[in-house]
């Protein structure tokens, strides 16, 4: 379940990645960001959270994948 | 003191500082060679951690990216940066946390040799150790090229770049041949720490003499508005875009010096750690880069080509005082040096393990330790002869290497969780990833189209999995 969404939310964030919302070079927001950079650190936070759920251990436990398969 | 004195008093100490590091390591390390490859699978969060990001972070980091922001603008940001904080994870958590649990479990040391053993093909170590070195090889060229650019900008021409450049391997050398892992780790330690803190004072440094980031930022949209914006560069098109994004994820768990290091985590939590780590890092070097990049077309305006691979060092001789040049020379020191040393090691390791070792069983444990730093002064050596034909720039010599790691990604992945994924579909795979690769490169792809990476990437998925299949197919029969 918890790994179902999870390939959800990534696959919302690259989407979001490949056709993120573009502005033009006004305005500077806090007067040093234009929009294009903006758009693309909030997407890196939105990412870091990501990464956070990742790396809880109900997605990502200390056990082998799979109990560890043996050829 | 000259301008130069301070420039050499830093980087002489932090070479006596690196070397120290390694003549400590080495006293602590066995000549067998898990301990010597791998620092005895030992390293927790924050070595791992600096180990991993400071062998990530290159001169294609530190060089490569504000002279490629210069001309492209703030989208360089998001081409490169925001997208690895999600895919280097990605890619840890579903290729690095089954390989490290493999690499234990079978006493692996090198990756060509975990999946050799694990898909029973000494063919196929062989076949992923020329891979690995055919792509590692121009990507420690562009670490070097990085050093000269750097020296001979700061002391304007007084040091030459290849001299820089023989010294920065000989130091390099010493203390990986001297101290193996445990040395490379460690130094990588105070390599990270040292180039992170000097961007972050370099920024705000560079933003103070330009009147403020705001006035910077100002400056550029009335010089070169298009800087701001990432609709219009060709480059940026959603097609190169997104084959951008792709090999950029998926290359850094492709680099054998980096998937070493995940075998040489001490346990799973290290990793995770390691993972919620990167983002906040990458933003933190990789933004100030950018915007120094950028501002630099409005304060240095005319550099043409890979000229732009300057600006870094050029912003900081302009706006920094001698000493803190010093210690931003040291800064592109320590991000050369914590790449190039895990990529000796770990280049020496597979020549010993997948190569010399397979050719003479019987050789002793401490032999194999002893070739091994013998091969990376042999390395050292080739390297410089490549730097010497001055090849092309940093952005481009990397974005070549990096294609060619992610034709081995689909192999790295289905070799550990897909058990049909036999020698057979591994060694189809690379060969067809790498000659459509290649065979895109030459005949040449338009610079915001789908680039030779993802025709590469296809190829390489598809003739793994139809022969995986295929297998299975028969075994059915």
């Amino acid at each position: 379940m918890q790994r179902g969404a999870f390939a959800v939310l990534v696959a919302a964030l690259l989407l979001v990645h490949v056709v993120p919302p573009r502005g033009g070079p006004d305005p500077l927001l806090f007067g040093v960001l234009p929009w294009d950079l903006a758009v693309h650190v909030v997407w890196l936070l939105l990412a870091a959270l990501a990464v956070v759920w990742m790396t809880t251990r109900a997605l990502w436990p200390d056990d082998p994948p799979n109990g560890g398969s043996e050829r | 003191m000259t301008e130069l004195g301070p420039i050499a008093v830093c980087c002489a100490g932090y070479f006596a500082l690196v070397l120290v590091v390694g003549a400590v390591a080495y006293r602590r390390t066995a000549a067998d060679p898990e301990d010597y490859f791998l620092g005895g699978r030992s390293a927790k969060t924050l070595v791992l951690f600096m180990a991993l990001f400071g062998t990530n972070v290159t001169p294609f980091v530190l060089l490569g990216i504000p002279g490629l922001a210069y001309h492209e603008g703030v989208g360089v940001f998001g081409y490169n940066a925001a997208i690895v904080a999600l895919g280097i994870p990605l890619t840890f958590w579903l290729i690095g946390r089954p390989a490290w649990h493999e690499a234990r479990r079978l006493g692996a040391i090198t990756p060509a040799e975990l999946y050799a053993v694990r898909l029973r093909s000494p063919a196929l170590g062989i076949l992923l150790f020329v891979a690995f070195t055919a792509y590692t090889l121009p990507y420690l060229v562009t670490s070097v090229i990085g050093v000269g650019i750097a020296v001979e900008t700061f002391t304007g021409g007084a040091v030459s770049g290849l001299l820089a450049a023989a010294a920065v391997l000989v130091a390099t050398v010493v203390y990986t041949a001297a101290g193996g892992m445990r040395a490379t780790m460690w130094t990588n330690v105070l390599q990270g720490a040292w180039f992170m803190v000097f961007i972050v004072v370099a920024f705000v440094a560079i933003a103070d003499g330009l009147g403020g980031a705001e006035a910077a930022t100002t400056a550029v949209r009335a010089a070169a508005p298009e800087l701001l914006v990432v609709t219009g560069h060709p480059r940026f098109a959603t097609a190169g875009w997104s084959s951008w994004a792709l090999a950029i994820s998926l290359t850094v768990i492709a680099f054998p010096h980096m998937l070493v290091r995940v075998f040489a985590a001490r346990d799973q939590a290290a990793l995770r750690r390691t993972c919620r780590l990167y983002p906040p890092a990458l933003a933190l070097l990789w933004l100030p880069v950018v915007l120094i990049g950028v501002w630099g077309a409005a304060a240095i305006p005319g550099l043409e080509g890979r000229a732009s691979d300057r600006i870094l060092p050029m912003m900081v001789a302009r706006f920094m005082d001698p000493w803190w040049q010093g210690l931003g020379l040291a800064a592109i020191l320590a991000a050369v040096m914590s790449t190039l040393d895990a990529q000796f090691l770990t280049l020496s390791s597979m020549l010993g393990r997948d190569v010399l070792r397979r050719l003479h069983p019987e050789m002793t444990p401490a032999r194999e330790v002893a070739w091994a730093r013998v091969f990376a002064l042999l390395l050292a050596a080739a390297v410089f002869v490549v730097v010497l034909a001055a090849p092309a720039s940093i952005f481009a010599i990397g974005t070549f290497a990096f294609s060619g790691y992610v034709m081995l990604v689909p192999t790295l992945y289905l070799g550990l969780v897909w058990d049909r994924f036999d020698a057979r579909a591994a060694i189809a795979s690379i060969v067809a990833g790498n000659v459509v690769l290649v065979t895109a490169f030459v005949v040449g792809t338009d610079e915001g189209g789908v680039q030779p990476v993802a025709w590469g990437l296809g190829a390489a998925i598809l003739a793994g999995v139809v022969l995986a299949r295929g297998r299975a197919v028969e075994a059915t029969a």
